[in-house]
């Protein structure tokens, strides 16, 4: 079989590269014509350079490729879809609703190459308009109070993004997109009332807003610089706001079981609940597809459990949900 | 000072790899990561100073290629696809950096920045060699870059820089040519 110069050429290359010699390459190819001189060009480039460490932390690198792997395949695990075309993260059942709601016109392509945006971009409404629909459909309160949090970490990863790419610029996205970050965990919270896993869990959130921002403070200043400070104030604002919440929840769970032991049961807690710090007023921002009941204790017996059967009502009344599932087209952006 | 290369795996051990990956084998993708990280991490970290950021960027082209992996349609070989992503995540990368964007600006005129590490113990013919570089074209310069400095394939090349293959030795062949030219013909 002939093998081309070129290709003869790119051998010698990678043995060059590997650390082998012109003389060892010309002595595996002989009688290849002026084999010589491109060797010598080449060998140039590699003595300058030779093939350099990217000075880039492999191990830490997988560190947070492995945990970003894991953590979709846990969200996948409970009962929700995880579609590579949209990132988005459905309840299973209402895969089919979200398929035809987006399939209207030439959203899918779109969506794919949105999902990356930053702000700041052409697609990047599109990326927060399907944020926006996500919430709607997303029936579980616990599934809606993570689903804020995710938002609310990708308003922190923009934001961080942007200050570190260009801390002298862009002020009034940095501004309008801490803004955004803010008012997201706020929403978080209130969605978290009742709930000592999730108010966990926005402590965390807030935990590592703080860490992030602090880290990036010291890159800005003037306008940007005060809108990072007052979002670390946001923050923390929100932070004492979780834990008081969660230390009311663990009072009145203390108390419960002191006086009741034998009874308690989750449901007859929740219904005793009724926490509303002066910052959260929890009925008002759920929002349901048919207009079912606010109250707290009917919607946290109701939805409150992962994979309920309300599911069906809501398809049934959605009655459109019978296009079936596509096939993942690959947009490689 | 050469780098501490991993040894990659042959062909069909990687081509396995990357299938079982396909099926959810975290493990088996950590090893898949591992063969690709070096070329890629130099790829990006040529081209985005910001250590931080080049690390967050190569994380993401990981996440995708996995994501990619999953839903199961790859035509194409992965190491090709794996720079296109490479490619478009550096493009939205300087997009973020600039105030206003001209699409067909940045990708088919894509002038990659320079963040290559300082040369070090360059002797006379190498630092010829480097002023004879610049009157190469960006495409010429930046085929003889990802080939003789950063190692990567012709399909490699390609994707990262949203060629067809044979458009890339067309472009190699016509740089070895210039080159050559142009050291025998500078001042020694």
């Amino acid at each position: 079989m002939a093998i081309s110069k070129e290709d003869i050429l790119d051998d010698c290359i990678r043995r060059l590269n590997a650390g082998g010699s012109i003389a060892g390459c010309l002595a595996h190819y002989p009688h290849v014509a002026s084999l010589k001189d491109d060797l010598r060009i080449a060998s140039y480039a590699i003595r300058i350079y030779r093939i350099q460490d990217s000075g880039l932390d492999r191990s830490a690198v997988w560190g947070d490729i492995r945990r970003r792997i894991l953590d979709s395949k846990t969200r996948s695990n409970r009962g929700s879809v995880s579609s590579s075309i949209f990132n988005l993260r459905l309840p299973k059942a209402m895969f089919g609703i979200a398929t035809f709601v987006l399939a209207i016109g030439l959203v899918q392509t779109t969506a794919a190459a949105a999902s990356d945006s930053m702000p700041g971009e052409t697609l990047y409404p599109v990326k927060r308009t399907m944020e926006k629909i996500q919430l709607t459909l997303t029936i579980d309160d616990v599934q809606k109070a993570e689903l804020q949090m995710e938002h609310a970490r990708t308003r922190l990863t923009e934001a961080k993004k942007i200050i570190e790419a260009n801390p002298q610029q862009k002020t009034t996205v940095i501004k309008k997109t801490l803004e955004d970050l803010a008012d997201t965990t706020a929403k978080a919270v209130q969605q978290s009332a009742d709930n000592k896993d999730l108010l966990k869990k926005v402590v965390e959130l807030t935990d590592n807003q703080q860490a992030v921002l602090a880290g990036i403070e010291g890159m800005t200043t003037g306008d940007t610089k005060e809108a990072v400070i007052s979002s670390l104030d946001s923050a923390q604002v929100t932070k004492t706001a979780a834990e008081m919440n969660l230390a009311k929840l663990q009072d009145q769970e203390n108390r419960d079981q002191a006086s009741s032991p034998a009874t308690s049961t989750p449901e007859s807690i929740k219904g005793a609940q009724t926490i509303t710090p002066s910052s959260t007023t929890p009925s008002t921002t759920r929002t349901y597809i048919g207009d079912k009941p606010t109250s707290t204790d009917d919607t946290l017996n109701k939805f409150g459990e992962t994979g309920a059967t309300t599911t069906d009502p809501i398809i049934e009344q959605a009655s459109t949900s019978t296009a079936p599932t596509t096939t993942a087209i690959i947009n490689l952006r | 000072m050469p780098a501490k290369q991993i040894a990659s795996p042959p062909k069909p051990e990687l081509d396995a790899l990357i299938a079982a990956a396909s099926r959810g084998d975290v493990d088996a993708y950590e090893k898949v990561y591992n063969a690709f990280f070096p070329k890629i991490s130099r790829f990006v970290a040529f081209r985005v100073g910001h250590r931080q950021t080049a690390e967050d960027l190569v994380a993401d082209i990981f996440i995708k290629a996995w994501q990619f992996l999953q839903a199961g349609d790859t035509p194409l070989s992965f190491n090709s696809w794996i720079f296109t992503i490479a490619r478009n995540k550096v493009i939205d990368h300087y997009r973020t950096k600039k105030t206003s964007v001209d699409l067909a600006e940045v990708e088919n005129i894509i002038e990659y920045e320079d963040h290559t590490p300082e040369a070090i113990d360059a002797d006379l013919a190498s630092r010829k060699f480097l002023g004879v570089m610049d009157r190469l074209s960006s495409d010429q310069r930046e085929v003889i870059r990802l080939k003789f400095i950063e190692d990567l394939d012709n399909e490699e090349i390609a994707a990262a820089l949203g060629k067809t293959t044979g458009t890339i030795r067309v472009i190699q062949h016509r740089a070895i040519i210039l080159l050559k030219k142009y050291l025998e013909d500078s001042p020694a």
